[in-house]
């Protein structure tokens, strides 16, 4: 029995969606696919690039402050400066009159 | 009074039967999908089949040999940064480099037999 007309163009067209989905879903998974894993493979290649970059520039830095300290023998050391801080607060305690601020103290609590 | 609703139910009932042959060809799809991968052991089923342009759909169930039935869903969801993967509901998972290329292989072959063998269409 032959299909209906109607009913054989109907099925026509969903076959002919179906076809077209098929074929959009196919393509645009293997392009990001594709793409993902080519950025996969460039990646790998910049990643080596990139990461001894900063490292060969902070290793520069570093041997170049270092040379630089061991010249300046004249300038005062990191420590020396502490010190000389905790010397000058010291001193600074020896001068304040304890006993008088006692005394000023229950002074002014009275 | 019913005649007047006749062409809306048989719109509404032509539209349903649409959707219905539209479904009829993915779940074919599907058994083609799921055969790509080998022949299974008795008892099991898989399926694999493309839900729309962004979505793909592996369906696996069998019986163990204590009698219990597994089920296993596996959506891979395809955005233009990349593909992740919803296995049973559970969380976003990125792709292995390797997965990606089995899936892209899985998808080719899937076209190649699902138009050539069920729509009949040339490549």
């Amino acid at each position: 029995m032959p299909l209906n007309p109607e009913l054989h163009t109907t099925m026509e067209q969903i076959v002919g969606a179906r076809i077209a989905d098929v074929f959009e879903a196919c393509d645009f998974a293997e392009s990001v696919i594709s793409d993902v894993n080519s950025i996969i493979a460039d990646a790998g290649a910049e990643i080596q690039h990139t990461i001894e970059q900063p490292f060969a520039h902070i290793h520069q830095e570093l041997a170049q402050e270092s040379s630089s300290l061991a010249q300046s023998a004249d300038a005062p050391a990191a420590t020396d400066t502490v010190q000389s801080l905790a010397d000058k607060a010291r001193s600074a305690a020896t001068q304040v009159n304890f006993e008088q601020l006692l005394i000023d103290a229950q002074r002014d609590a009275a | 009074m019913i005649r007047k609703f006749m062409p809306k139910i048989q719109a509404s009932n032509k539209h349903a039967a649409r959707i219905e042959a539209y479904r009829n060809l993915v779940r074919r799809e599907a058994r083609i999908g799921g055969s790509l991968f080998g022949t299974l052991p008795n008892g099991h089923r898989r399926e694999f089949f493309c839900l729309d342009k962004h979505t793909w759909v592996w369906h696996e169930e069998w019986t163990d040999k204590l009698g219990q039935k597994h089920v296993r869903n596996t959506r891979y969801d395809v955005r233009p940064t990349g593909v992740v993967k919803i296995q049973d509901g559970r969380g976003y998972q990125a792709l292995s480099p390797s997965e990606a290329r089995n899936l892209r292989d899985a998808i080719r072959l899937y076209k190649q037999r699902v138009l050539t063998e069920l729509y009949k269409q040339p490549l």
